[in-house]
């Protein structure tokens, strides 16, 4: 089985983020950026498929700047063979949007016929969560999404709902799955793999060259944070709470 | 009247919780007599909570006893569990301002009553822990802890009760490292650190306390206020520099009440790795390749063994993200202008250091959050040698080629009744030689005492890089720098505090002037 994983460089998770002056954008000027830890469970489920004997190639693909090319260093230090970087200079986090990055990664996926296709289920700073399931729309293939186990013998996914667990089957491959929290534990980059990590191969060209369009006719009005978390009330009695929720927070 | 006891480190009591007693205990004149004269004064101040005080009679069964019991404990019991429990104070002092600070120490120097000044309590050599019912703690757990930031001059001013941690996250919040980071930083306060010559793991980069401490405030027993905050620029070469007696003086001079500490602008990249190496010569040659290679790029180099890992492991459940294949491992965090280049200097750093066989194995941090994990890891090796059943720590400054003969020496000298293991800050040769065992009733620390201080001396090491002397190590002073500069220290001490109430046989072993 070969499995393709998508790997998305993204501001690290633990960084406080600011809003740019201009309020167009998020400042990423000297900010910490790292691979989007869906993508770092996708990857890892991906080597362990491997280590299970159950893939024998996987290929990590980042759509993203020149940078982008650590975060596949990154994906191949952790067990990938090769890495595909489609560059460019738009901003990943606002400007390329998830239904061109499915496009995009629909042409990958044409070339390379990879049996399965994980992706994280959402990147931290976008925050769609719509890659995967355009994706597999795109592909007219099947989608697990939310994915917290996945068995490609019994060909079922337990996915994560709002409410619990749901168990999907699906009938064959190819198909996309987006992982999600509780898939894996992530492995850190020991340096020995990373040093064996140089020497795999990285194709590299531009996204803009693959005939896509990559326009989805968004434009970003304005980019604010959210109004701050204002201090709780006492309230006297019973009476008091009802007040207040039907008066002023319009729940009743 | 009962006060609610949080285990916070600020208790909110409204008033003093004891009764007096009849009983003609050793403390009975402190209880009776001196205690009101205290309230008096806190009176003075509007701060009636500032004193507590307890009868100590342990055939009482009411509830405001065990209260009572719990807070003497609370003041007087060391992180350890080595000092001040088996005795521990009956009056506490807490006061919230530096003029009822004065008062309080003012009125104990007349009366030479001993006075134990204590910080954040996380002593690991008993200097904040009473020896006594009889010896009043002054803490500074409700003392002011602001904290104000001039950026452009890198210059931080805290007050005395400021926790460490508020300071590093005041710091990192605007872009400058505090530095000073030690593991109990989310308990020990500023005063404390600055009187104990704290080091750390950025001592390596950013010097030591003294050379970060840029003014000092500190009241004495005789009532004054020293300000040394006149001029807090770097270079100021006008007479002795007196804040730096008050630097590792660990409460014998006076109370520290406000420091400026220097702050220094954050680097703008930051990179953390462990290397596994194969034995300590290799050890010792990785060291050296790191000053030369990745030297101005270093801001901490730590060492942690097989042995205090497998402990954090085993005792606290934490999760070591690299495998234990290696008998040493050399954590290395860089900071620099560059995070591709530090990266790429980090990987071939490794990549030599493989070839020629110094490394076996190692991991680079991928993102803030694994690094963080590495560093939970590092800043577990103290609290899980404390989870043993028992343990000793010894705190050296070594050299190098020291340090493996030191480790062997202990082991044998205690055999099997219990088992050496080593961490510490490997760049500045400071060695946490700690021995643990299973053992309930066996003291190793008779056999190891004195011959591991002694050793360190014979090699002109030393035997407290940074845990301070205290009640630990006082007894040792003569034979580490000698009788002439010991007096000296003596007579530096009756200066300041003619009366020696300041933490009577800590550090020097001056006892109090009777």
């Amino acid at each position: 089985m070969r499995v393709l994983v998508g790997v998305k460089r993204v501001v690290d998770y633990a960084v406080k983020v600011r809003v740019a002056a201009d309020k167009k954008a998020v400042d990423l000027a000297n900010v910490k950026m790292s691979m989007n830890p869906f993508c770092e469970i996708a990857v890892e489920e991906a080597v362990r498929l491997k280590e299970a004997k159950k893939a024998t190639e996987i290929i990590a693909v980042s759509i993203g700047p020149k940078a982008a090319a650590e975060t596949i260093r990154t994906a191949l230090a952790m067990g990938c063979d090769r890495g595909i970087h489609l560059t460019t200079d738009a901003r990943t986090d606002q400007e390329l949007g998830p239904n061109s990055v499915a496009k995009l990664l629909a042409k990958v996926v044409e070339e390379e016929s990879p049996d399965a296709i994980i992706l994280g289920k959402q990147s931290i700073d976008g925050d769609f969560g719509c890659t995967g399931a355009m994706l597999a729309e795109h592909l007219k293939i099947p989608q697990c999404t939310f994915a917290a186990t996945i068995d490609f013998d019994a060909k079922t996914v337990e996915r994560e709902t709002d409410t619990g667990t749901e168990v999907v089957s699906f009938p064959s491959l190819p198909a996309v799955f987006t992982a999600d929290l509780r898939l894996n534990e992530p492995r850190y980059a020991t340096l020995p793999n990373i040093m064996k990590a140089k020497k795999k191969k990285i194709d590299t060209k531009a996204a803009d060259s693959l005939g896509v369009e990559l326009n989805e006719g968004n434009t970003v009005l304005e980019v604010f944070e959210p109004p701050p978390r204002e201090a709780g009330i006492f309230v006297d009695d019973v009476d008091g709470l009802v007040d207040k929720l039907k008066n002023e927070a319009g729940v009743l | 009247m009962l006060c609610s006891i949080t285990p916070l480190r600020r208790l909110h009591s409204a008033a003093p919780f004891a009764t007096l007693t009849s009983t003609l205990t050793l403390n009975n004149k402190l209880i009776q007599h001196h205690v009101p004269k205290l309230q008096a004064l806190a009176a003075t101040h509007s701060d009636p909570s500032s004193v507590l005080f307890s009868s100590a009679s342990s055939t009482s069964s009411t509830s405001s006893t065990d209260t009572e019991e719990h807070i003497t404990q609370k003041y007087s019991r060391c992180w350890m569990d080595k000092y001040g429990h088996t005795h521990p104070t009956s009056v506490i002092l807490r006061p919230s301002s530096t003029p009822l600070l004065t008062q309080f120490l003012l009125y104990a120097n007349n009366q030479k009553l001993p006075i134990i000044p204590q910080s954040g309590n996380t002593s690991l050599v008993g200097s904040a822990s009473p020896r006594s019912s009889s010896e009043l703690v002054l803490s500074l757990d409700r003392f002011p802890s602001k904290i104000t930031l001039d950026e452009e001059e890198g210059v931080m001013i805290l007050d005395a009760g400021a926790i460490l941690q508020d300071a590093i996250d005041l710091a990192t919040k605007r872009n400058f490292v505090f530095p000073v980071d030690l593991g109990a930083k989310g308990s020990c306060m500023i005063g404390g650190n600055v009187a104990t010559n704290a080091g750390g793991i950025y001592f390596n980069r950013y010097g030591s306390m003294k050379s970060n401490v840029l003014g000092l405030e500190a009241v004495l027993p005789s009532g004054e206020v020293l300000d040394m905050m006149r001029c807090m620029l770097p270079k100021n070469s006008t007479g002795f520099d007196l804040k730096s007696l008050f630097i590792g003086s660990e409460g014998t001079l006076g109370v520290i009440t406000k420091v400026a500490i220097k702050v220094h602008r954050k680097p703008l990249s930051n990179d953390l790795c462990v290397f596994s190496c194969p034995n300590f010569e290799s050890v010792r040659t990785l060291e050296d390749r790191i000053q030369t290679q990745l030297g101005s790029i270093t801001s901490a180099v730590e060492i942690m063994d097989r042995g205090v890992l497998e402990l954090t492991k085993s005792k606290l459940n934490t999760q070591v993200p690299w495998e234990l294949s290696a008998p040493y491992y050399v954590l290395v965090e860089t900071m620099g202008f560059d995070p591709q280049t530090d990266r790429l200097t980090l990987e071939s750093f490794f990549e030599k250091s493989f070839e020629d066989k110094l490394v076996i194995d190692g991991v680079l941090a991928q993102d803030q959050t694994q690094q963080s994990e590495i560093w939970a890891v590092r800043e577990s090796c103290g609290p899980a040698v404390n989870a043993a059943e028992q343990s000793w720590k010894y705190d050296l400054s070594l050299e190098l080629k020291h340090w493996a003969p030191f480790v062997k020496t202990v082991q044998s000298s205690i055999g099997d009744q219990g088992r050496v293991v080593l961490w510490g800050h490997l760049g500045d040769r400071n060695i946490h030689l700690n021995v643990v065992s299973d053992l309930r009733d066996v003291d190793l620390a008779e056999i190891i005492e004195p011959d591991i201080f002694d050793n360190a001396i014979k090699v002109k090491g030393s035997i407290s890089a940074e845990h301070g002397v205290g009640l630990a190590k006082a007894k040792h002073m003569p034979k580490v720098v000698g009788e002439n500069v010991l007096n000296i220290m003596r007579d530096i001490k009756r200066c300041f505090d003619p009366n020696g109430i300041m933490n009577p046989g800590k550090m020097l072993g001056n006892e109090i002037d009777n």
